[in-house]
């Protein structure tokens, strides 16, 4: 019982943090920043890439 | 009782924590401005890249492009370098501020700046020329 | 080009100087004090004569200061020297500077025909002389240069550190200084510079080929001690690069006349002569120190736009909008500039045309008068025969405009947009610390629908456009609409509120508004866009329209049959694209088998929901939104009457893109077969 207990304000505490360090990344998402720039930079420099790649695979699909 | 406890407090985590990632890894970069943009500077890509490689131009810390060595340039090209790096930044900052508006966030214009600016260095060719944050020149 | 033709005067000066300094002691002893002059000093300085017939001398220097720079160790030995009473003469020296290879030297002197000539000739065909001759009270001295090296002088150049320093080029020419006891009465120098390359180490400042003819006099005034002086210029052939601009060609001319005052340069009467340009002439008044303009004029007239704008104006416009434009036509300038501030502008623009390249605007054959006054209020007026701004072509427009400081003003304006007008009353703009802030307010008299989405190359439509517009303003590169714009189209009308522009000049343009639509007659609309033919009539709200680039990318719609009482039919086809376009789900709810016998259909209601964002629309149908399950179905047109027809959506969620192509596909007439 007390061991529930303790696990599940262990939890609580944890989900708490997590909660707080995502506010952290709200402000402003830099990982998903990051992952658009590269988008964007690769399609602009024309550098292959998996997105692009897989892009293309689903225009093949689609065409037929 | 504490199992009704437990599985309130982890349904309330799966509840947060996947609703929250999903603000937070999303970032709107798919609008037709944008889409147009792209386009502009991919054109323009093809008379630039000559231009990266000679070292004639560089990237700046502030995510734009910059004349390096116009030595690298004939005489008569110099001035077209300087159009083509003028469009060229023109198109960058509307992009910036494009992103940061297709996310409603119109302030994170200059977050979204440096983020790009590091990226397009790191993406960047070897022998590529770029400004180090003190603003000395450095190749790739 | 400048300093070059300083530092070509000076190494003149300083040659001169040194004849002078030997000048003012007639007799040349074998111990010499250290010089000091304005233009150079010199110290440690020794002469040696060896040999018994003293026929050989050694002269060194240790150190010699010109124009900032030192050289160390300069030394002029001769073989074959000869001193005979007052003559001295050298047929075979050999000048030793640091940084070059050895020179050889000629040169004579003597006390009692008073006269002193050296001549350097590095080369075979290349030799720089120097002549001076002086009696009791004045003295002339000559420098003359045939095929000069421009590099030997490049260490005397000033500022060599932060100007460009010349690699190669020709010098041919002389330079002439007379003086007296008192120093320098006039200077006279006719030279040519061919084949120069120079460049600064960041290349921003460099020229290839180039030649050039300098003809500079200058006469010292003892009176108020002023020099008066008189230059031309000419740019004979040549490439300069001098960031931002680029000039390349020949004949353009540049003359000066003016007095130089140990304050001040008061430039008299100055012209420039670009070729394909123009002619425009200046004077004013330069602070010596700080290099600052006190005073200046400038007038021009019939300059040629084009180039005056390609290769003058339009670099320094780098990163804005106006950057890249086509401009033709003639225009005059003048520039009034007193005591540090600009006092009056006025600038004459004469069947001028602007064109940007990137398809935003243009207007054609402006004429205008523009002055301005500091403090004083003046009339401009401009006019320009037609335009277009984003692809909607303006008519004839002529503006007087009243111009305050930097407050502008027009009571009235009247601009024909397509077959209507845009009435402007109240015009006015001012220049803030964020920009230019402008507002007016308005009234758009109907332009037919059908010429404005031809010049907007979208779907022909029919109908008209006008507006009652309380206030149009435009601050922070936002132009805020406030009023109606009312649409009077497919029998019913559509009414735009809080319109607003973002940046709609600039690369990244956005429009938002609300628009309120009703009683739409859906047979119009549907022949409009082929779709399949409806009858019936719709009301629409759209609330926050969003477009970047002029494509929607957010709204909140909701679309519903109107009020009242009128036939409600729906052919085969338009349920089938509407299926088509609620995605594979919307489909399964029609009777394939059932629909083949009959064209038409009867409905009671239409509705249907689309939440847009980030590029998916999340739809509803005639029920108000449940707060339920996402994947519950919706009905899109409820049926009623014989035969009647109900259409369900089950797919709450729609890629908008995928959504638009297939629109796009199907009033393109790809509309899918029914089986």
């Amino acid at each position: 019982m007390k061991n529930t207990l303790f696990y599940s304000s262990f939890v609580a505490l944890i989900s708490l943090l997590l909660s707080a360090c995502v506010t952290i990344n709200i402000y402003f998402p830099a990982a998903a920043a990051e992952q658009a720039a590269d988008k964007i930079i690769q399609k602009v420099w024309q550098l292959e890439s998996l997105e692009e790649t897989e892009q293309k695979e689903d225009g093949q699909m689609d065409s037929k | 009782m504490s199992n009704p406890i437990f599985r309130l407090i982890l349904l309330m985590m799966f509840f947060l924590v996947p609703h929250v990632s999903f603000a937070a890894a999303d970032i709107e970069a798919d609008t037709p401005t944008i889409t147009n943009l792209k386009q502009s500077m991919q054109q323009r890509h093809s008379q630039l890249e000559a231009f990266y490689t000679s070292g004639a131009v560089g990237f700046t810390q502030d995510g734009l492009i910059a004349m390096h060595d116009a030595n690298a340039v004939p005489l008569a090209a110099r001035q077209l370098v300087n159009s083509l790096i003028a469009a060229e930044n023109q198109d960058r900052i509307a992009l910036y501020r494009e992103i940061a508006r297709a996310n409603n966030h119109p302030e994170w214009e200059g977050e979204i700046r440096s983020t790009f600016s590091q990226r397009w260095i790191k993406l960047a060719k070897s022998g590529w020329w770029y400004q180090e944050s003190n603003g000395s020149w450095a190749q790739k | 080009m400048r300093n070059l033709i300083i530092g070509i005067l000076l190494a003149t000066i300083a040659l001169a100087f040194s004849a002078y300094a030997a000048y003012s002691r007639p007799q040349i002893s074998l111990s010499i004090d250290d010089i000091h002059s304005p233009v150079f000093s010199a110290k440690g300085i020794h002469v040696s004569l060896v040999d018994q017939q003293w026929s050989q001398l050694a002269f060194h220097l240790d150190e010699i200061v010109v124009q900032g720079k030192t050289w160390r160790n300069v030394s002029l030995s001769c073989r074959k020297f000869q001193l005979a009473d007052d003559l001295m003469g050298c047929t075979n020296g050999t000048l030793r500077l640091p940084d070059f290879k050895p020179l050889p030297v000629v040169f004579h002197f003597s006390t009692k025909e008073k006269f002193l000539e050296i001549s350097v000739k590095p080369t075979v065909d290349e030799s720089w002389q120097f002549s001076m001759r002086w009696d009791e009270n004045i003295w002339h001295s000559t420098l003359a240069i045939a095929n000069g090296q421009v590099t030997r002088i490049a260490h005397w150049l000033p500022d060599a550190e932060t100007m460009p320093v010349p690699a190669k080029g020709k010098l041919n020419g002389r330079a002439r200084l007379n003086g007296n006891t008192d120093g320098i009465t006039d200077i006279d120098v006719a030279l040519r510079v061919d084949a120069l390359v120079f460049s600064d180490s960041s290349g921003l400042h460099a020229g290839e080929n180039v030649g050039i003819a300098i003809n500079l006099r200058a006469i010292h005034i003892p009176r108020n001690d002023q020099w008066q002086w008189q230059s031309e210029i000419n740019w004979l052939h040549g490439e300069v690069f001098w960031q931002p601009l680029y000039f390349i060609g020949s004949g353009h001319r540049l003359n000066l006349t003016g007095t130089l005052s140990e304050k001040n340069i008061f430039l008299h009467k100055g012209s420039i002569d670009l070729i394909n340009i123009g002619d425009l002439n200046f004077s004013g008044v330069l602070a010596r120190q700080g290099h600052a303009i006190i005073d200046f004029d400038l007038e021009a007239s019939n300059l040629e736009l084009s180039a005056l704008f390609d290769q003058v104006l339009s670099p320094f416009l780098g990163n804005t909008a106006f950057a890249e434009m086509a401009v033709t036509g003639k225009g005059d300038f003048a520039w009034r500039y007193r005591n540090g501030a600009s006092e009056s502008l006025r600038v004459d623009l004469y069947d001028a045309g602007v064109i940007d390249k990137r398809e935003r605007f243009a207007f054609h054959r402006i004429n205008a008068r523009i002055p301005w006054q500091i403090e004083n209020t003046t009339i401009a007026n401009i006019s320009f025969l037609n335009g277009e701004i984003l692809r909607i072509p303006l008519g004839e427009v002529r503006a007087s405009m009243e111009i305050n400081d930097l407050n502008l003003s027009i009571p009235q304006l009247v601009v024909p947009v397509l077959d209507g007008k845009l009435k402007l009353a109240n015009f006015s703009a001012l220049q803030q610390e964020n920009g230019w802030y402008w507002r007016f307010s308005g009234e758009l008299l109907p332009i037919s629908m059908g010429k404005l989405t031809e010049a907007l190359q979208v779907q022909q439509m029919h109908g008209t456009l006008s507006g009652v517009i309380p206030e149009v303003s435009y601050n922070k590169a936002t132009v805020d609409i406030k009023g109606a714009l009312l649409f009077n189209i497919f029998d019913g009308k559509i009414i735009a509120n809080n319109l607003k522009l973002i940046e709609p000049l600039g690369l990244a343009p956005h429009l938002t508004t609300d628009l309120v639509m009703r009683n739409l007659d859906l047979d119009m609309l549907t022949r409009t866009f082929s779709f399949g033919n409806m009858q019936g009539r719709v009301d629409m709200d759209m609330n926050n329209l969003e477009l970047s680039n002029w494509r929607p990318i957010k709204f909140d719609a909701s679309l519903y049959s109107s009020p009242g009482s009128y036939p409600k039919r729906i052919s085969q086809a338009a349920i089938q694209n509407i299926s088509a376009l609620g995605g594979a789900g919307a489909a399964a709810a029609i009777q394939r088998s059932f629909m083949r016998f009959f064209e038409e259909f009867s409905y009671s209601r239409i509705g249907w929901q689309c939440v847009l964002r980030d590029n998916v629309c999340h739809m509803g149908g005639i029920e108000p939104d449940s707060q339920e399950s996402e994947s519950q179905a919706y009905t899109m047109i409820k049926g009623g009457g014989i035969p009647a027809i109900t259409v369900m959506g089950y797919n709450r969620n729609v890629n908008w893109q995928e959504m638009i192509n297939r629109l796009k596909r199907i009033t393109e007439g790809n509309s899918p077969i029914i089986q």
